[in-house]
């Protein structure tokens, strides 16, 4: 398991492409993450009334419901995380483009070894990512929710595997289209055009059939934010908000990063390289 | 003897292209193995199959006497078509990922690149290398780990003089040591330099093979006049030790057998009464020898 996590980090350690993009991807998980309270922020400078908006602050960063926020905006569809699935797309894809899988394989890596060691990688950048969110989750609350005590704060938590389970599941995804398309380009740009291919398909089905799509099932484990606020002052609106995360979107969403796996395990273990 | 490698019945298509077509081979510890053939013959293809990269459509192999893993390739140092590495990185660095793919250490990267004449340019990026630079390093990755078993495929392919005498060099001095290489050419003339044995091979079919010296040794031709061109003719198609009598021009040529001189066609010519006006030795270039082979085993 180690040798094939470095394996991948001397593959890594001085790629540029690599860091810029990772870079890139902090940059805009910390901007969306930190830059929503200095949006509010800005709003409650500009209202007249700076009480309200400022409560708003306290509502959205509240424990717990701050780690379903905080999870949701990081796990958008299309958002920032397109980042990070655009980089594991460049990394799968280049090793058929430079043929240099075929060097791990003579040199002897075995086909499921590559795969597993691919796996690895992903899991790593998604545990990353989820542990950025934790630690910004846990600031942020820290300094703007009311409450604190520890049973608040472990309130929602389960968010935050959820989280993971969206990120890994749509790594895997890229991974599989990096190995299936295997040009760089072309992986790259059918990553970003599925995201509008998966609604057209969508309008051909039965609304009980959405949820099973794996876009919709890699963004349904958290379909939306929460403020318990929200519902205590007005239950007259009628917003459906999601309150806990539920073990069938989990459990779609699991099916097919089981699915995309042992797609690109029988896949690999068959083809020329 | 000990075997390292068997391939029993090997056939591999692409689309309508046999690029093997039940190839056998059976390769004993410390030879030097050349496969030799024409472009497309099907070697590439064979190194691949051996290697895991192409996976055959009939027929198997063993490696070391045992089914093929992953495990046998580490024990295997192998250079495949054109150089492949990751252009990003250096030479050191791309070492060090098929080191710890080998499951090797890096002590021996220092004496290798000395060996190969990388050594200067170890820390540049692989892209900035040339042809023949690249080439070094695939040597120099094959080296890793010192494996039992040598795979070069076209190892002096853009080479300068000095790089091909000195692969050549390390590959009998490798030889030497008792390891077991296998090397594919088109080049007759490496071949014969390097290897001990050798198969050929056509169109993903194997022609020959066995000991170099018995495989690369062609029938030579002679030629032949008499003032009675039929009767000289008639006679030679009773001599035994010659094939393919022809006429060229003023001449008969025919192709003597193994081990059959020209002094032999000449005493039995002279014992069935027929004098000769002209008896010579034809001698042809390998590559003339080369593609004769080819030719023979149509
Ligand atoms: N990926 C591929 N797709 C289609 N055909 C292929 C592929 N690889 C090889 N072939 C075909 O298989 C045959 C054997 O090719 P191979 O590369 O094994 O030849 P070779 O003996 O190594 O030739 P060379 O001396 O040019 O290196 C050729 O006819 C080639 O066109
Ligand atoms: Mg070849």
């Amino acid at each position: 398991m180690i040798r094939l996590l470095k394996i991948e980090w001397e593959k890594v350690r001085s790629y540029r492409a690599f860091w810029v993009m990772t870079g890139l991807y902090l940059f805009m998980l910390f901007s969306v993450i930190f830059g929503l309270p200095a949006f509010l922020d800005y709003l409650a400078s500009h209202a007249g009334n700076d009480e309200t908006l400022k409560a708003v602050k306290s509502i959205v960063f509240n424990f717990p419901d701050i780690w379903q926020n905080i999870a949701y905006v990081a796990g958008m569809r299309g958002f920032i995380k397109i980042i990070l699935a655009i980089i594991v797309v460049i990394f799968i894809s280049n090793e058929f483009t430079l043929l240099t899988i075929r060097t791990n394989i003579l040199n002897g890596m075995s086909r499921t070894e590559f795969l597993i060691a691919k796996l690895e990688f992903v899991f790593l950048l998604a545990l990353l990512s989820t542990f950025i969110v934790f630690l910004s989750g846990l600031y942020l609350g820290l300094n703007n929710s009311p409450v604190t005590n520890l049973s608040a704060i472990l309130g929602k938590i389960q968010f935050l595997p959820a989280y993971f389970l969206e990120v890994f599941t749509y790594l895997i995804f890229a991974l599989l289209i990096g190995t299936l398309v295997k040009k760089t380009g072309f992986s790259v740009i059918l990553l970003l055009l599925y995201i509008i291919i998966e609604p057209i398909i969508q309008n051909y089905l039965p609304d009980s059939f959405h949820k099973y799509l794996p876009l919709n099932a890699m963004n349904g484990v958290i379909w939306s934010g929460n403020t318990s606020y929200l519902q205590i002052k007005t239950p007259e609106i009628n917003i459906s908000l999601q309150q806990y995360i539920s073990w069938g979107d989990a459990g779609i969403c699991f099916s097919y990063a089981v699915l995309f796996t042992v797609i690109l395990y029988f896949y690999l273990k068959r083809k020329d390289l | 003897m000990d075997n390292i490698l068997t391939i029993n019945a090997l056939t591999k298509n692409y689309g309508r292209i046999r690029a093997l077509d039940g190839f056998d081979l059976e390769v004993n510890k410390g030879v030097v193995f050349g496969l030799l053939g024409p472009n497309g013959s099907g070697k590439t293809t064979t190194l691949s199959i051996l290697l895991d990269i192409v996976k055959p459509d009939r027929g198997s192999f063993r490696w070391f006497e045992e089914p093929p893993s992953h495990h046998s390739r580490k024990r295997i140092g192998a250079t495949l078509e054109y150089p492949v590495f990751y252009p990003y990185l250096s030479a050191v660095r791309n070492m060090k990922i098929i080191a710890r793919i080998k499951e090797k250490p890096f002590g021996d990267f220092e004496e290798i690149l000395k060996l190969v004449g990388l050594y200067d340019r170890k820390d540049d990026k692989f892209r900035t290398y040339s042809m023949g630079m690249k080439q070094r390093l695939a040597i120099a990755s094959a080296l890793i780990g010192n494996p039992e078993v040598l795979i070069l495929d076209e190892p002096t392919n853009g080479l300068d003089p000095q790089g091909i005498a000195d692969i050549r060099n390390l590959v009998i001095r490798i030889a030497n040591e008792g390891k077991t290489i296998i090397l594919a050419s088109h080049l007759l003339d490496e071949v014969q330099k390097m290897c001990s044995h050798v198969a050929v091979l056509k169109r993903g079919k194997r022609l020959f093979a066995g000991p170099v010296g018995e495989v690369l040794v062609v029938a030579d031709t002679i030629e032949l006049a008499a003032a009675d061109m039929k009767m000289l003719t008639e006679t030679l198609i009773g001599f035994r030790g010659v094939r393919d009598i022809r006429r060229e021009g003023e001449y008969l040529t025919a192709r003597l057998d193994k081990g059959v001189l020209p002094e032999d066609v000449n005493k039995y010519l002279a014992s069935q009464g027929v004098v000769l006006s002209h008896l010579a030795m034809r001698k042809r270039s390998l590559e003339e020898q080369f593609l004769e082979l080819l030719k023979e085993g149509e």
